[in-house]
């Protein structure tokens, strides 16, 4: 940071200088740069991973060890447990997944990709960071009230997060929804930012087939969260209306319907699946064809393809509801639209392999996340077409083979996709190398954990082991000590996981002030974001850069480096 | 063309603001008129023409001239659009569900579609 | 802060072809509609499935008073149309003063609405009368609190107007208060005058 304000343009200079009046701090938590808003929600995020993280080491033990104090927490209550369970999908979700994959990195990498000094509405940008973190300190002080947090599940169905005699919890249904509400507002600003920038602030020559895959996905992410929340809005003012006036919206003995909100919730979730999953697709694309050298097979066909899964996602939501009760004919509909969704979902996927396929690889740790991502995230697509389909969905709904299926996708979006980003961006962004032999270490210590958390999972919901339970002691088919086994081997996988994440905070300190120094561009890439100094300076560039040729141009034979820069003009080749 | 506005033919907007009012006074008179009818088709038609259809139109000429959405450039139409499409898949998929509210799937007297076969399920069927 | 910023170049650029206020503009437009939709549709679902019972609390609101309302909108609406006419030739003052119209029928509209819900309260039918009336308030006081936003908003670029500043952003907060103005155009009929159904 320091290099780089040298050489920032005048009137940048004059406004650094009126704020070193107030404070350096103060001028970096207001600041309206969008790389230093990007780090922000990035930081926050993982902030409020590390909470979560809490959360499931809390209640894996529970399950482990049941009625014994856990380590660090103390005895867990049955109010505790639902409370704990019910915030980390939450949070998991909403202030981890979202913020990271689609805020962070939506900041930092469309004004860099797209080759324009900021995002068009710096401020606004300020604002819906700042209403995330009011959002965040909203769901923490949830926990804190009287009656303890909401512990009606993520999805807070009615009557239970509507009604206190259900719940037990007063404040905390209500703490609940109102920061899911804040956080979506926040999600709402920032993606008309992001659309509105890529649509409009693209550099000349940046056509639309030209715009780096990553960009293209988080856009379309942003619509969908657009689209898909408004309902659902609507939809948290009714709930939150049950809960404090008493109306009946959901309640049916009064006219009201508490199927309305499983629609309206779901409307917006199944989309929001593809909200995170989409930018975390979109780093991996970015990744792949840098360290495969090679171009990325079928630009078009995966946007194409990507759009098609965007529009399908729309179709298919009542498959969380087979056993809810709605009409079996409706059931047999999302059957058709589930199964169809997985279609361009696994073009996708063979579109990376066929990227990886003949390339030279170099398996540094960006590379390495990314192909981890394909493959763990292969598992949990897999593993939806048995849910998705409505006659054996019966038999899975609510039991842990779902809880393995949604993680085997989570994950690999949520966690995966977040290191592959930070590894690849980081010396773009502090100008300096993460060590690679730690980078490597961390990443095994999630990778193997990772998987024998999860596998067992799917063994103990094909068991029949339910979701959202206590304590399985108190049921005789599922207190054997064949499925306990698995519960503890799980547990202290979770605990695994858990501690090697501290070699990777420590790399990611040291490495920001005593890592190798980076350069400009570090991995030989193309896209604009490695055409700038590491960090790049207030407003990006000096000289805007041009645009003159699409964003994967590795491996050509005709040019001396094996890659050819977006913003070069004319190729140096090698033939003269 | 200038930066940061776009000029462009203004119609006349007065001519518009009275044809929006006549149109208002069509809205309200319609359905108080339809009060008087006795068949009950006519009068659920002429309430719907009425009131929404005739809000409708009202609708799009704000939306046409006063938001000049018919001289914006495409991609906003196509934005506008695309929320409305996915505001009636909504209503597509909810409504049937929603609208039967004697709870046909969960009513303790099922619609005989669904009736469970009546044999004896607890022995094996051979 | 506001003295020392300076909007970033992006902000000028225009490659979707149009000026990135009104861009921005649609976009929140656009998310608005969905919000009001889902609300809408779900209201629309319970007036399909309550038929009669609905019919007969709708025929308690008060005609007069919904069209009063939208007859004052309109006239709103025409207002901020025509100062949108007189920012583009570059005419602050009149556009400050059209605009500042807008807001004062706005003020209008608020009080009406106040008048009615206390007498529809007194009247005894409060949020929680019937699942009718939950939804006739949620919806008109959501739209309500979209109109106050859009009053404040508006004074605001009034204030920079009558300055000869900002002169587009007259055209943004028009489409803004032109879709406030829909949404009531549909709130209306669905409210108000349907009530034969
Ligand atoms: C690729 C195709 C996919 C299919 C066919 C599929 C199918 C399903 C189905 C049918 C369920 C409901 C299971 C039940 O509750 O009984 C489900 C649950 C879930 N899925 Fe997927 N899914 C897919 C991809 C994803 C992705 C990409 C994500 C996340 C990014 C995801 C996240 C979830 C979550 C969070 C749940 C659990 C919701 C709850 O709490 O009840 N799924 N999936
Ligand atoms: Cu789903």
């Amino acid at each position: 940071m320091t290099e780089a304000s040298e050489d920032e343009s005048q009137k940048h200079a004059q406004e650094k200088q009126s704020s070193h009046k107030c404070s350096k701090l103060r001028s970096w938590l207001f600041s309206t740069d969008h790389k230093v808003i990007a780090f922000q929600y990035i930081i926050t995020g993982m902030l409020m991973a590390v909470i979560g993280g809490y959360m499931a080491y809390v209640f894996r033990m529970q399950l482990a060890f049941p009625g014994e104090e856990v380590p660090g927490f103390g005895w867990v209550s049955p109010g505790n447990y639902n409370a704990l369970v019910t915030n980390h999908g939450t949070i998991m979700i909403f202030w981890v997944a979202m913020p990271i994959l689609l805020a962070g990195f939506g900041n930092f990498l469309i004004p860099l990709m797209i080759g324009c000094d900021d995002m068009v509405f710096p401020r606004l940008n300020r604002l819906s960071f700042q209403i995330f973190f009011i959002s965040a300190l909203v769901i923490i002080a949830s926990l804190h009230v009287a009656g303890g947090g909401f512990g009606g599940a993520w999805t807070a169905y009615p009557p239970l997060s509507t009604n206190p005699d259900y719940n037990l919890t007063p404040l905390g249904a209500v703490l609940w929804v109102v920061a899911v509400a804040l956080e979506f507002v926040a999600f709402l600003i920032g993606g008309i930012n992001f659309v509105t920038t890529t649509m409009n602030a693209r550099a000349p020559g940046m056509g639309m087939m030209r715009i780096p895959l990553v960009v293209w996905m988080i856009v379309i992410a942003s619509i969908l969260f657009m689209v898909s929340v408004g309902p659902l809005i609507a939809g948290a003012v009714m709930l939150l209306s049950d809960q404090l006036a008493g109306t009946a919206f959901y309640d049916p003995t009064n006219g009201g319907d508490p199927l309305l909100w499983q629609h309206l919730f779901w409307f917006f979730g199944h989309p929001e699946v593809y909200v995170v999953l989409l930018p975390a697709m979109g780093v991996v694309a970015e990744i792949i064809p840098v360290f495969a050298r090679k171009k990325f097979f079928g630009y078009k066909a995966a946007l194409y393809v990507t759009i098609a899964t965007g529009v399908l996602s729309f179709f298919v939501w009542a498959h969380h509801q087979f056993v809810s009760g709605i009409d079996p004919r409706m059931a047999h509909l999302f059957t058709v639209t589930t199964l169809l969704i997985s279609v361009p979902i696994a073009e996708l996927c063979f579109l990376f392999i066929a990227t990886l396929f003949g390339g030279s690889i170099e398996f540094r740790t960006p590379m390495l996340w990314a192909i981890a991502f394909l493959v763990e995230f292969l598992l949990g697509g897999v593993t939806g077409i048995y849910l998705g389909s409505s006659g054996s969905d019966i038999y899975f709904h609510d039991t842990y083979f779902v809880v393995a299926h949604f993680h085997y996708t989570f994950f690999p979006i949520a966690i995966i996709g977040m290191f592959a980003g930070i590894t690849h961006w980081f010396p773009k962004a502090f100008g300096r190398h993460l060590n690679e032999k730690w980078g490597k270490i961390h990443f095994w210590g999630t990778i193997i954990p990772f998987n024998f958390i999860f596998i067992p999972m799917f063994f103990l919901g094909l068991g029949g082991q339910h979701r959202r339970i206590f304590d399985y002691r108190h049921f005789p088919e599922l207190a054997l000590n064949d499925l306990q086994d698995l519960r503890i081997l799980a547990t202290v996988a979770t605990c695994v996981l858990i501690a090697f994440q501290i070699p990777f905070v420590i790399n990611f300190f040291r490495s920001m002030r005593k890592g190798k120094e980076a350069g400009e561009n570090p991995w030989n890439a193309t896209t604009l974001e490695w055409s700038t100094s590491s960090p790049p300076p207030h407003g990006n560039w000096e000289t805007l850069p041009t645009v003159h040729r699409g964003p994967y141009e590795y491996g050509i034979p005709e040019v001396k480096e094996d890659y050819l820069p977006q913003h070069i003009e004319t190729p140096q080749t090698s033939n003269g | 063309m200038n930066k940061n506005t776009d000029e462009h033919k203004h119609p006349d907007y007065k001519k518009i603001y009275y044809s929006l009012l006549i149109l208002l006074v069509i809205s309200i008179w319609g359905p108080v008129f339809a009060l008087n009818i006795d068949n009950r088709t006519m009068l659920v038609g002429t309430v719907l023409l009425t009131a929404f259809g005739v809000g409708l139109i009202k609708a799009t000429m704000v939306v046409a001239w006063f938001m000049h959405l018919d001289i914006e450039v495409k991609v906003v139409r196509r934005l506008l659009a695309v929320c409305i499409a996915f505001l009636i898949l909504l209503f597509a998929g909810v409504a049937p569900e929603v609208l039967c509210f004697d709870g046909e799937n969960r009513d303790a007297d099922p619609d005989p579609i669904y009736e469970y076969p009546k044999k004896d399920i607890t022995k094996p069927a051979h | 802060m506001s003295e020392t910023y300076h909007p970033p170049l992006a902000t000028s650029r225009k490659s979707a072809g149009l000026p990135t206020a009104r861009l921005g503009t649609w976009w929140v437009v656009a998310s608005e509609v969905v919000i009001f939709g889902g609300l809408v549709v779900s209201f629309v679902m319970y007036r399909m499935r309550h038929g009669e019972i609905w019919a007969d609390q709708a025929s308690h609101t008060k005609l007069y008073a919904g069209a009063l309302n939208t007859f004052v909108l309109l006239t709103s609406s025409y207002f901020a149309v025509c100062a949108h006419k007189a920012a583009e030739v570059g005419d602050g003052k009149k556009a400050a003063n059209l605009l500042v119209r807008t807001i004062l029928l706005g003020g209008v509209f608020l009080c009406v609405k106040a008048y009615e819900y206390t007498s529809e309260i007194l009247a005894g039918y409060g949020p929680k009368a019937d699942l009718f009336w939950s939804f006739y308030y949620t919806a008109t006081g959501l739209h309500g609190f979209h109109v106050v936003a859009g009053m404040v908003i508006m004074g605001f670029v009034a204030k920079d107007a009558a300055k000869g500043k900002f002169l587009h952003r007259v055209e943004c907060i028009g489409i803004y208060w032109h879709f406030v103005d829909i949404v009531w155009i549909f709130l209306f009929p669905l409210f108000y005058i349907a009530s034969g159904l």
